[in-house]
């Protein structure tokens, strides 16, 4: 029964939250909406504040709430989190590129190994006409 | 009440004129600063004062990858292995720790174990609008269990540039490592290592909002002395499935006797 008391107080101030959160976000659009530009830049500042508060789900519905009053599209927004996922696939291909050529060395080390067990290595020296790392080319 | 009508049909016309590109509050017309970040505060110029965005990021990746090679005097052998890559971005700082488990097998050999491990530092600038570099420095720690010695950390340096030019992006990376393991030199077994240059060069584009392709010819000197380059032209793609997740996917054929036939790698990573 008490667990049932906290579940319910839990669930109703969950919701008072959610409700208050949303009604505060509706009052800051409508004030930045109605105030002059000197003021509009504190608003928008006090906004952006709320939002970093707020989850992943929350701020977007929030950011597009204000795109309407703010931005024709809000093409600036999507312009930099475009920008920034570029920049990730950029950095990623460097780290994917480097990574492979790594792998590459890594299967020569794993090839010596191998080479090593499999008997490979020994019968050849630089003196018979052998070049050393002779387990090495192709077929 | 003529003049009420005229202040209720100004208020709409006032707020249609006004139109904010960065959604900053400043008006564009008076922003100095047009393009501001949407998590920067600024001032009434439209310009950062402060950045609500943590400077602390991370991200994880987990890769499967695939090689097949044919090698002179060796059986085929495919390998499989399984990487995981933890990666810290302060700012323009990187720190970047990967290793990876693999399993060696042809017809008579079977292999398994822990590959060498990496860990390095990164740093990224961009000195002129659309190029970017980044520098690195590393150090390959050889927790790979091999016949052949490999009793050292090796040490690493790289520098890559990715250059944007009309939607295409133009980049090239190098590579220099420093082999540190000792030669074996014996009656009866020669093995010598050598430091190795690597060099890649390519282009790529993105087709999509979400999807970025490009392809590359790459080089590198075997850690082999005497030992032909190993050269690839390879294939590279990259999906953002959301603003955390991200996909990617690479593919390299081997040019050269010395490098694996082929070469595959599909990662998926979680950006916070």
């Amino acid at each position: 029964m008490k667990t049932l008391r906290l579940i319910a107080t839990l669930m109703l101030f969950g919701s008072l939250t959610l409700g208050m959160a949303e009604a505060t976000i509706d009052e800051q659009i409508s004030a930045i909406q109605s105030a002059t530009p000197e003021e509009r830049v504190t608003l928008v500042n006090e906004f952006k504040e709320t939002l970093s508060a707020l989850s992943t789900e929350e701020r977007t519905e929030a950011i597009t709430q204000l795109r309407s009053t703010m931005s024709e599209d809000g093409e600036a927004l999507q312009t930099q989190t475009q920008t920034k996922m570029r920049i990730r696939s950029r950095e990623n291909q460097a780290e994917q590129t480097e990574d492979m050529q790594m792998s590459q060395q890594m299967q020569q080390k794993q090839a010596g190994t191998q080479a090593m067990q499999e008997g490979q290595i020994g019968a050849g020296t630089p003196l018979d006409g052998h070049t050393p790392n002779r387990f090495m080319g192709k077929k | 009440m003529y003049r009420i009508l005229i202040l209720l049909l100004a208020i709409p016309i006032y707020l249609l004129a006004y139109n904010d590109f960065d959604m900053d509050g400043v008006d564009d017309k008076i922003d100095k600063c047009p393009n501001t970040p949407f998590s920067d505060l600024v001032d009434m110029d439209g310009c950062t004062i402060k950045s609500l965005e943590s400077p602390h990021h991370f991200d994880v990746v987990f890769g499967v990858n695939f090689s097949q090679t044919s090698y002179e005097t060796m059986e085929d052998t495919d390998t499989i292995s399984e990487s995981l890559q933890l990666d810290y971005y302060y700012k323009n700082f990187s720190i970047q720790a990967n290793s990876s488990y693999y399993n060696s097998q042809s017809v008579t050999y079977n292999n398994s174990g822990t590959n060498d491990s990496f860990l390095g530092a990164y740093y990224k600038l961009r000195p002129i609008t659309n190029l970017n570099i980044r520098l690195g420095a590393g150090l390959i720690i050889p927790t790979y269990e091999a016949d052949l010695n490999n009793n050292n950390t090796d040490y690493t340096s790289s520098l890559s540039l990715s250059y944007m030019f009309r939607g295409m992006n133009l980049f090239g990376g190098y590579n220099y490592t420093i082999i540190n393991d000792d030669d074996i030199n014996t009656e009866t077994t020669i093995v010598l290592y050598q430091n190795t240059n690597s060099y890649n060069a390519g282009i790529g584009f993105y087709p999509t909002t979400k999807l970025y392709l490009s392809g590359s010819f790459n080089s590198s000197d075997s850690i082999y002395k005497d030992i032909d380059t190993i050269t690839t032209a390879s294939f590279y793609a990259f999906y953002n499935i959301d603003s955390n997740w991200f996909a990617s996917l690479s593919y390299a054929y081997g040019l050269s006797d010395t490098a694996s036939d082929n070469y595959a790698s599909i990662r998926l990573g979680y950006y916070f």
